[in-house]
């Protein structure tokens, strides 16, 4: 099934919830919970909670993030929140401010 | 760049606002403004008006819906809720429960802002541009039915039964709609008789 996509100029605020990959190039405030992938895009701003299964930021996120797989925070991407994973890869260039807990 | 849209599956409660086209198969609760042109499709579940520059529906609609410059309302679509744009278009197996208003471009000014401020307008406004086309829109309607109620493409296969099926779907989908259910399918009828009667 084809992914929800965030794209620039859009602003959600509110609960989003998903069973499938979502993709935030736009903005978001709320909360965000999905079964699948959260793929957070270089012009993203994302301002919630995120739940997910893997989370990929190269945008700005504000909130904590807990996933079940994976978090991969990369290069340029920005991050100021707690983060609860098994696995969490901070890439060069990226910026993270929060605690991390891989007890899952 | 990429174009937004909302799949099936995903769910969003609360308020979107969009710069750029939306194109919504999921469920939305809440509160949809946009700059461009948002495509509410088959499957989608949409409870919450929505303002837009252009609106195309194919699915289930509970709200207001206002086109800045046109709206299209598809076979398949469900919609209970007012109906406002300069220029309307609603194709045959279109639901709609409501009114509906082709109003003048020009009654459209505080578009974006919020429904208190929006509903007034055309209604303590009817200004001749909106009557022309309502006039225009009658018109439209009268010359409709033969495309309209083309009887044998419609019914040729299960006629009725099978027409009334999504309708009891979308009941099914949209929750607390337990009223349009019963209600649109009588609707039709009474549609469908005064066109025979017209067409005659």
């Amino acid at each position: 099934m084809a992914a929800t996509v965030i794209g620039q100029g859009i602003t959600i605020e509110g609960e989003v919830t998903s069973e499938d990959e979502v993709v935030v190039s736009g903005v978001l405030r709320g909360t965000l919970n999905v079964e699948g992938p959260v793929t957070v895009e270089s012009d993203g701003v994302v301002e919630a909670d995120i739940g997910a299964h893997t989370v990929a930021i190269g945008g700005a996120v504000t909130g904590n993030v807990t996933a079940s797989e994976r978090v991969d925070l990369l290069a340029g991407g920005r991050l100021v929140g707690d983060v609860k994973a098994a696995r969490l890869t901070i890439a060069d260039g990226a910026s993270f401010k929060g605690n991390v807990d891989m007890d899952v | 760049m990429s174009d937004s849209t909302i799949s099936a599956g995903c769910s969003i409660v609360g308020k979107i606002t969009a710069e750029t086209d939306l194109t919504v198969d999921g469920h939305v609760d809440g509160q949809l403004n946009a700059s461009g042109a948002v495509v509410i499709g088959s499957g989608a579940t949409v409870k919450s008006d929505i303002t837009a520059e252009r609106i195309e529906v194919a699915g289930a609609v509970k709200g207001d819906l206002r086109g800045r410059d046109a709206l299209l309302l598809e076979d398949g679509a469900r919609v209970v809720g007012d109906v406002t744009a300069p220029t309307i278009g609603i194709r045959p197996g279109a639901l709609v429960r409501g009114r509906v208003e082709t109003d003048a471009p020009s009654a459209t000014p505080p578009a974006r802002s919020t429904t208190a401020a929006r509903r007034p307008a055309p209604r303590e406004e009817p200004k001749p541009a909106a009557k022309k086309a309502a006039t225009k829109k009658k018109a439209a309607r009268r010359k409709a039915p033969s495309p309209v109620m083309p009887k044998a493409g419609r019914t040729g296969k299960k006629s009725t039964t099978k027409k009334r099926a999504p309708s009891k779907r979308a009941t099914k989908k949209t929750t607390r709609k337990k009223a349009p259910a019963p209600v649109v399918p009588a609707l039709k009828k009474r549609t469908k008789k005064a066109s025979k009667r017209r067409s005659r």
